[in-house]
């Protein structure tokens, strides 16, 4: 599409002239407008963003999105292990600053059913316990997947080298 | 293999980790043992499946691979069940030289669908569903597919069949907000399929953009019993390229949670298609018993009698079989990793 640039006078005539036609400080303060401008945009580009975080889904998580945004980093980690007799307790904390539910788990590449307590949603700072009836073995290792409700995979492994847990066990 | 580890924070970052993957390490922090006990815990929050209930007397038996909860297939707007018997005919209508026209409307749809029990995904959809409506029409009938893109990336619709170049989705992308009308004879008859060609390739079909394209014969296929589609897939939710779930319409064990039922005798002809992402091959295997084969769906004569058959990406054909006794069947991926990982189901086959 054709375009035409209107007449403009040259920038030095235009400043010239708006010095004659307007005094000091109301000069001051029309400088000023540019800048408020900029404050203006960069507010409404905020509260935008602020509006566009992600809603929790309804099943009351409030995970950031997977894909999109990064989960934060490093939020969840085991913070022990009991291996008991045809079960697998895993203790986890969340380190990180959003609540994290998990929603699966799988061992060694199998999705395994399991019990959380008190609750599969682990608040900051909070831990949950994971069971797992399991027939482990002794000298085999197992890796332990941990899926949350927006698809954030924390993953952990049982060495080998692990013998039973000695009481409590479940 | 911890050699390779760095640790951060007592953590460690796992080799085998994945691109989000948020990696937990048991060697170096954690105490492995019962030297402190664990908080007093409340009664679980979800329950373990009937499976694990103890036999009256005796130990309780090992749970099985499963996922934990239901899925809410209202919420998600389609249900695996209903999807397995759902044929799309479109509008049929008669163009002026005689020929059955069968009128679709697509829409892509960008929507979060609970792909696992709790595990919520942002999919691409046609029609807010995944796999995408299963059309069915006769060889020789027209299809007028009129797609309307409703997302923010360029989409399409790719038909594997005969027609001209001018209305293959590789050639025409759907800008987001466009709209787009195919239009083309159904060839061959066959089991078929669709899928989105926009790139990156990979993301647009595991994201959800794909469904089965059935063309009858003109005269039409030996009576059957039952007829199902199963579009085997998966889902990478933390899109690594890899896939963390795998399934049969999308919801990894519904089938076992939602056993298929049939009857005895009864001629069971199931469409396979197999649009699995990041992985080469796929398979399907039946337990007790075995199926005609028919790759493709385009010859009447089949090519095997099996109970395993595999499939690459965008492969598929036709099983037909019988089930000579009552009880319940299992069918799965026969590579083990994708059957415990949700392709899994069961047929229960009842007495006449």
């Amino acid at each position: 599409m054709a375009t035409t640039t209107p007449f403009r006078w040259p920038r030095r005539v235009r400043r010239c002239v708006w010095r004659l036609v307007v005094p000091g400080g109301l000069a001051f303060a029309l400088g000023l407008l540019p800048l408020l401008l900029v404050g203006l945009v960069v507010g409404l580009m905020a509260i935008r963003t602020v509006a566009a975080q992600p809603t929790p889904a309804p099943s009351g998580s409030v995970d950031p999105p997977s894909g999109s945004v990064d989960p934060p980093s490093g939020s969840v980690g085991v913070a022990q292990t009991l291996l008991c007799p045809g079960t697998i307790v895993l203790q986890l904390r969340n380190d990180g600053a959003y609540p994290v539910t998990i929603a699966q788990v799988s061992v060694n590449d199998a999705f395994w059913p399991f019990t959380a307590g008190p609750s599969t949603t682990i608040a900051p700072h909070g831990t949950a316990s994971v069971t797992l009836r399991y027939s482990w073995d002794a000298g085999v290792a197992y890796e332990v997947r941990f899926i949350s409700s927006t698809g954030a995979m924390y993953v952990t492994d049982i060495d080998a080298s692990t013998t039973a847990s000695a009481p409590p066990c479940p | 293999m911890h050699d390779d580890h760095t640790s951060h924070h007592g953590w460690i970052t796992h080799p085998r980790s994945r691109r989000h993957a948020l990696s937990v390490g048991l060697g170096t922090l954690v105490g492995l043992v019962g030297a402190r006990s664990l908080p007093a815990r409340r009664a679980p929050q979800q329950a373990t499946p009937q499976n694990v209930e103890p036999a009256s007397g005796g130990p309780m038996p090992m749970p099985m691979p499963d996922v934990v909860g239901d899925v809410d297939h209202r919420r998600n707007g389609f249900n695996p069940s209903q999807i397995l018997t759902d044929f799309d005919a479109g509008e049929v209508g008669t163009l002026p030289n005689g020929q059955t026209v069968h009128t679709y409307r697509f829409f892509a749809v960008a929507k979060t669908v609970e792909i696992a029990p709790g595990v919520m995904y942002p999919a691409w959809t046609y029609n807010g569903r995944i796999p995408g409506p299963t059309i069915r029409v006769r060889q020789g009938d027209r299809v007028r597919l009129a797609f309307t893109n409703a997302t923010d990336h360029h989409h399409g619709v790719h038909f594997h069949g005969i027609h001209p170049s001018s209305m293959d989705a590789s050639i025409v992308q759907v800008p987001p907000g466009g709209r787009f009308t195919y239009e083309f004879d159904a060839e061959p008859f066959g089991v078929h399929l669709y899928h989105c060609h926009a790139s990156p390739l990979a993301e647009h079909l595991a994201r959800g953009l794909y469904g089965a394209f059935i063309v009858d014969p003109k005269q039409g296929w030996q009576r059957a019993d039952h007829e199902f589609v199963m579009v085997t897939s998966g889902f990478d939710v933390n899109f690594d390229r890899q896939n963390e779930f795998y399934n049969v319409n999308a919801i990894p064990f519904h089938y076992i949670k939602h056993p298929i039922a049939v009857k005895v005798g009864a001629l069971v002809r199931i469409f396979l298609v197999n649009i699995l992402e990041y992985d080469p091959i796929n398979s399907f295997h039946l337990h007790a018993n075995f199926f005609h084969y028919y790759p493709t769906g385009t010859s009447r004569t089949p090519a095997e009698y099996t109970d395993t058959i595999a499939q690459m990406q965008g492969q598929r054909g036709l099983l037909e079989f019988r089930f000579r006794y009552p009880g319940r069947y299992l069918f799965h991926a026969h590579k083990t990793e994708f059957a415990e990982l949700g392709w899994t189901g069961h047929f229960q086959v009842v007495g006449l």
